[in-house]
């Protein structure tokens, strides 16, 4: 069986492990290599750092302990900077406070070395696809975003008010104008923003809300 | 008693007769014609006065006496005196005079007799008070009994106690019936926890705990005519508690016999505890502090191995899912093989420099004198000995020179193989334990320091891992014992093993590298 031709280059998952261990890194990139996942390996979080997290998918499988700054540093020096790539714990020594603080922060897996090939590969799947998850909402919410940019102001006025849930009426009084009016504004609304129903008007309401 | 020393029976109001009676032999003599010496009687009354007068009064009523004589002779016969009655006057006062100088004597003798008759109640007096104030267990017993046994023993050609305890069981007891307490001070009612003294008055046996090793040395001090003996002992109060004391004997000289044998006690269980305590807290110590460099190691030791195993193991599985690839990868299978063959070889050489660094970090090898270190062990084991009831004989090649090794290391090898061999004797009955330890020259370069118990032996499945960390056959042991033993013998380039001995009980066998002779 040929290894699966990735339909496009930055669809394409990528696993960035970071050990400064080459012997680990060595075994890892292989072991991904099998399943036929791209693997890139760093001694240290820095040099991960150094290379910046491209646009692919993937996830980190970290050692917790790495010179300069460790894994968990890492782990919350992305989390600030809203690079939301999961992360893969493994450690040496089941250090239990040090796993608990490691998913509290939202961490995938936590796991102890020697690791079993398949809990490894499981887990980098389940960071992948959470990964995934995380990307097409964020990208909707871009769409979203584009959409309301063409929005004038009064037509933003009352996509606010029907998202609020108000009727054509209230939305008439609020802003002191007719309720035709309301109307025509809400046909280009649903227009400019793509919504076939209320329902996808309001969801796409609430999308705007969350990217705010 | 003083009484009888010091009285005359008579009334102490007779004296007051004395000189109505000197009067009246006075009329007698002098108004009365009787031809005989009368003034002789002049005497009873000396002999009446006599008690309460001093010395001088005595002198003074002789005199007057005399006088008086002399008088009653002046006016019967005037200066015309015949021969005869002046001879009757001086035979009168004669008497008078000797029975002065002889009362006098007398008075002498008693007042002298008084003086050491105070003196000595005094002594009495002083040396009750320091029987019965000293702070330390006083007893007065009767060992009487016990010399004829004793010298039917010594006629019988028995010399050594121990040995006839060990073949004759009830013998100690027998004697021990035969010590009677008579007296005890009030340290000793402290001591046993008594009441009254006629709770520990009577037969000494009782109060004896059951290992009557004392009791046999003290025996033994006088079989071989010792005048005193001190030593280590044990009682056992009313309360039940068995004490450790100091022991004192003095037996007095065989002409007095042995009725009154003072025996002194100073408690020293509180002092041996502190020191069984001190001694159990610093092997604890020890032990504490190998556990905890163990861990220490085998924490970083176990960090550092996992790197390598973590990625031998990832290899390897990497390796099979190459392999079960449809066809197989085997280019790939075989370069993670590889990798697999590499970390192994990584773990391995980790291990064997750990070993190495460990090795070489502790060693403070010297060159010891296999005898010195019997002594400075045997001591510290003194107690452990005296508890196990066990007999400890030592036998040393007379030519052994010195080994190379770690005094401490060695010192804690042989206190690990002695109290193990002990405590493999406690069930056997006490005449069979004995514990032997040995040296001899092994060869020309090697010195075998061995124990050997009489215990049960080692069973036979469980001799190839005696020495495995963590195999133990006692109910609260660690299992390291051992297997520190022959880590640090082998450390020494040495070798520990252990063997059954055909009659009974094990033997260890320490083979250690002799120290190179220094040349004369």
């Amino acid at each position: 069986m040929a290894r699966p031709a990735p339909p496009r280059a930055a669809e394409q998952p990528l696993v960035r492990v970071v050990d400064d261990d080459p012997a680990i890194r060595e075994a890892m990139l292989d072991l991904l290599r099998s399943v036929g996942i791209d693997a890139m390996g760093f001694a240290s979080t820095l040099a991960l750092l150094e290379a910046g997290l491209s646009a692919r998918p993937g996830c980190l499988v970290l050692d917790v302990r790495l010179p300069g700054v460790s894994g968990l540093d890492l782990q919350a020096q992305l989390a600030a900077g809203g690079d939301g790539l999961p992360i893969i714990f493994m450690t040496g020594h089941g250090d239990i406070p040090m796993s608990v603080r490691a998913m509290k922060a939202g961490a995938v897996d936590f796991l102890t070395k020697p690791v079993r090939d398949q809990d490894m590969l499981d887990a980098v799947a389940a960071a992948i696809a959470r990964d995934r998850e995380h990307r097409e909402a964020r990208a909707a919410a871009a769409r979203v975003a584009a959409l309301a940019a063409t929005l004038t102001r009064r037509e933003r006025e009352v996509f606010d008010g029907v998202a609020r849930g108000l009727m054509n009426k209230q939305i008439a009084g609020d802003l002191g104008i007719t309720e035709i009016t309301v109307k025509l504004h809400r046909g280009n609304v649903m227009r400019k923003m793509e919504a076939r129903t209320l329902a996808d008007l309001i969801r796409k309401a609430g999308l705007l809300a969350e990217g705010a | 008693m003083m009484q009888d020393m010091a009285g005359w029976p008579a009334s102490h109001w007779h004296h007051l007769a004395a000189p109505p009676l000197a009067l009246l032999i006075f009329a007698v003599d002098t108004f009365t014609d009787l031809m005989s010496a009368i003034a002789v009687l002049y005497v009873l009354v000396m002999l009446i006065a006599a008690r309460p007068l001093t010395r001088r009064g005595l002198i003074l009523a002789g005199i007057g006496c005399q006088g008086l004589a002399i008088l009653s002779f002046a006016i019967s016969h005037g200066l015309g005196a015949n021969v005869s009655a002046v001879l009757r006057l001086a035979v009168a006062l004669a008497a008078i005079l000797i029975t002065t100088m002889l009362l006098l004597r007398d008075q002498a003798s008693r007042a002298r007799l008084m003086a050491t008759h105070a003196a000595l109640t005094r002594s009495e007096r002083r040396y009750r008070l320091i029987f019965e104030n000293a702070r330390f267990s006083l007893w007065e017993q009767d060992y009487a009994q016990v010399g004829p046994a004793l010298a039917a023993l010594r006629a019988a050609g028995v010399t050594d106690l121990a040995d006839h305890a060990r073949r004759h069981p009830g013998f100690a007891d027998s004697l021990a019936a035969l010590i009677v307490t008579i007296d005890v001070n009030e340290a000793t009612l402290e001591l046993m926890g008594a009441q009254r003294r006629a709770d520990v008055l009577g037969p000494l046996g009782r109060f004896l705990p059951p290992d009557r090793g004392a009791l046999v040395q003290v025996l033994q001090a006088l079989l071989d005519g010792r005048d005193h003996f001190e030593g280590r002992g044990a009682i056992l109060g009313l309360d039940g508690r068995v004490r450790t004391v100091l022991l004192g004997i003095t037996f007095p000289e065989e002409g007095d016999g042995l009725s009154r044998v003072i025996t002194s006690l100073v408690d020293i269980t509180a002092r041996e505890e502190t020191q069984e305590a001190l001694l159990a807290a610093r092997a604890e110590l020890a032990r504490a502090a190998r556990v905890a460099t163990v861990g220490a190691l085998s924490a970083s030791i176990a960090h550092e191995l996992n790197q390598p195993l973590g990625a031998l193991v990832m290899n390897a599985q990497t390796c099979l899912r190459w392999l079960r690839r449809d066809p197989p990868d085997i280019a790939s299978a075989s370069a993670a093989a590889e990798r697999t063959v590499r970390d192994g070889m990584r773990a391995s050489e980790l291990v064997r420099k750990t070993r190495g660094m460990l090795v070489k970090g502790e060693r403070q090898d010297e060159t010891i004198d296999p005898r010195q270190l019997l002594e400075e062990v045997l001591p510290l084991l003194d107690r452990e000995i005296g508890a196990s009831g066990a007999r400890v004989a030592t036998r040393i090649a007379p030519d052994v020179g010195g080994i190379r090794a770690s005094r401490i290391e060695m010192q804690q090898v042989l206190i690990n193989l002695i109290g193990n061999g002990l405590q493999a004797m406690a069930q056997r009955p006490a005449a069979l334990r004995e514990l032997t330890l040995a040296i001899e020259a092994a060869d020309a370069d090697h010195v075998l320091i061995s124990v050997a118990d009489r215990g049960t032996g080692i069973r036979e499945e469980d001799l190839p891992k005696l020495f495995d960390p963590f195999f133990t056959t006692k109910a609260d042991g660690m299992g390291l014992g051992l297997a520190i033993c022959r880590a640090a013998i082998e450390a020494a380039g040495g070798s520990l093993s252990v063997r059954n001995r055909a009659d009974g009980g094990a033997v260890f066998d320490c083979l250690l590298p002799a120290a190179a002779r220094q040349a004369a």
